[in-house]
């Protein structure tokens, strides 16, 4: 394993997240990088039975398979151990289903194409969430190198040729280690990085649903409201949620004051 | 009558044309004879002995031989000096590469083994264990594999490894791969063949090759192992480095790879010329 760095690509503006990726590859294409099969990282989440009970927050475990170590798969405790299992992992957590239940419809995946250029492999995936969609990941692993402070800036330069300026910081997996600069042989420092992306783009999804059930909540009949919200968080801009959200409180208040919809805080 | 008449005159004018030509010949004789004496006496000095009489042909333009043999004369010279001075150095470092000639003079006679190539095991240990002591960041593992012959490992930071195949005291050849490259065959043994799987590494290696024909001091063996280890030290910040001349990292897709023997600094292979 050498030092991997996985981000999240903006999707272009006025393109589809397909559209996006595929500037991407053509741009790799161009570079002289060369496609070499597909590949897939998927994440299922599953919370601890009885932690609900006790009023702890829900402990989550994630279960992590990668095309790369197609026999093995990883199973990561939040914020805690971590174990690299047999692939039919999965097997075992059915029948611990009365300690750990299967987050249904958490299921997050990244699916794309593997390119490698010289010593670089790089992997363009689309996030997929609840079979839609939802993000664009990037993971380029500079593989003769094993510290990752020594190649930083060489990845930059590398990723800079073709994702342009937006470059992330070095991966925190990285910073946060207290033995820090070194990678080890198995490839967890990829996974948590994906695990934190999909985390990343979860929460995206969930503050959208957010919107649209704050809608629902303030403006009960105004069902072209509750359109136009789908239709944002269809387009999952941050921008659009924040031009919606000050839209809401200024309709809002027009509502309550026109009464033709109660007042927040009296909807409940 | 009349024919004896025609006769004699016939006679006269034959005897007349042989005396006109008799005469002739004697004072071309005469002056040969003359100028043969003016010609000095040829010195038996000359430099080129008898060849050097060449030189007092007077056309010279058309038959240059003169400075011709001069020339010929420089060059063979020249060679002979050249070929001595070869001699003496192969003397000392008779390292028989190809494999052909060892079969076949092998046999006839008894190898003689130069002074250097047969230095006591200890000596190379000592060596090698004192190089290793003055670069903190490098450690340098002895293995004998393969008989007397020293086998380096060098690990250098957590950059790269390489395989330093000796003979006695002079580096045969090296092999460079990645800190986390496998440096062992699958029986166990040092893979002492295999060249890395990253491009990086094959270039680096190429270079390293190039060093080992740079640094050559037959007198000195040490100083060479010395000298290619502070050149192969270098390397430690083999990614962090950027091109002395471009001031990028990367130029298709590899970092600088090229270290100058003098300076050390870093250069991509194609910048630095
Ligand atoms: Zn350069």
């Amino acid at each position: 394993m050498g030092v991997t760095c996985v981000c999240q690509v903006p999707v272009a503006e006025g393109k589809s997240v397909q559209q996006t990726v595929d500037i991407l590859h053509r741009k790799l294409e161009q570079l002289g990088a060369v496609k070499q099969g597909n590949f897939c990282v998927d994440c299922e989440t599953y919370h601890a039975a009885g932690s609900n009970t006790s009023g702890q927050p829900p402990k989550f475990l994630y279960v992590m398979h990668n095309t790369e170590t197609p026999l093995s798969c990883l199973a990561l405790f939040e914020g805690g151990p971590y174990l690299t299992a047999d692939g039919n992992f999965d097997v075992l957590m059915v029948k611990l289903k009365s300690h750990f239940q299967n987050a249904k419809g958490h299921k997050v995946e990244s699916r794309g194409s593997r390119y490698q250029y010289c010593d670089f492999l790089i992997k363009v995936g689309t996030v997929t969430m609840s079979s839609s969609a939802r993000g664009i990941s990037v993971e380029v692993e500079y593989c003769p190198c094993v510290v990752p402070g020594d190649c930083w800036n060489l990845m930059k330069e590398f990723m800079q040729s073709f994702l342009g300026p937006s470059i992330p910081e070095l991966p925190s997996v990285y910073t946060t280690k207290p033995e820090g600069l070194y990678v080890p042989v198995d490839s967890t420092d990829t996974m948590t990085q994906y695990l934190e992306l999909f985390g990343k783009v979860r929460k995206q999804q969930l503050r959208s649903e957010r919107v649209v059930f704050v809608l629902r909540k303030h403006l009960t009949g105004t069902v072209a409201w509750v359109w136009v919200a789908q239709q944002c968080v269809q387009k999952r801009t941050e921008v659009a949620m924040l031009t919606l959200f000050s839209g809401i409180k200024a309709s809002s208040r027009l509502f309550s004051l026109t009464s033709l919809c109660p007042a927040p805080g009296h909807a409940s | 009558m009349k024919n004896k008449e025609t006769l004699e005159g016939r006679e006269k004018v034959f005897i007349t044309d042989f005396q006109d030509n008799l005469q002739s010949v004697n004072r071309d004789l005469n002056e040969l004879e003359r100028l043969s004496n003016l010609v000095g006496r040829p010195s038996e000095s000359h430099p080129l002995h008898n060849s050097g009489l060449l030189s007092l042909d007077p056309v010279q333009d058309k038959t240059p031989l003169y400075s011709q043999l001069l020339q010929a004369y420089k060059w063979s010279n020249k060679l002979q000096y050249h070929a001595g001075l070869a001699s003496s150095l192969l003397n000392q470092q008779s390292l028989k590469r190809s494999a052909n000639q060892m079969g076949a003079s092998a046999k006839r006679r008894p190898k003689v083994q130069p002074s250097t190539l047969v230095l006591p095991p200890q000596y190379v240990d000592d060596v090698i264990s004192r190089i290793g002591r003055m670069f903190p960041d490098m450690t340098i593992e002895l293995f004998r594999p393969n008989g007397t012959s020293a086998v380096l490992l060098v690990t250098l930071g957590k950059v790269l490894k390489a395989i330093v195949v000796m003979r006695s005291l002079f580096i045969d050849r090296t092999i460079v791969r990645a800190f986390n490259e496998n440096l062992y065959a699958e029986d166990g043994k040092l893979d002492i063949w295999s060249k890395s799987n990253y491009q990086v590494f094959q270039k680096v290696t190429d270079h390293a090759t190039t060093a080992l024909l740079h640094y050559q001091l037959p007198q000195m063996p040490d100083v060479v192992v010395r000298s290619f280890m502070t050149w192969l030290r270098s390397f430690i910040k083999l990614f962090q480095t950027p091109c002395q001349r471009c001031g990028k990292y990367l130029q298709d897709g590899l970092p600088p790879t090229w270290r100058d023997f003098r300076t050390l600094e870093a250069f991509h292979d194609s910048c630095r010329q």
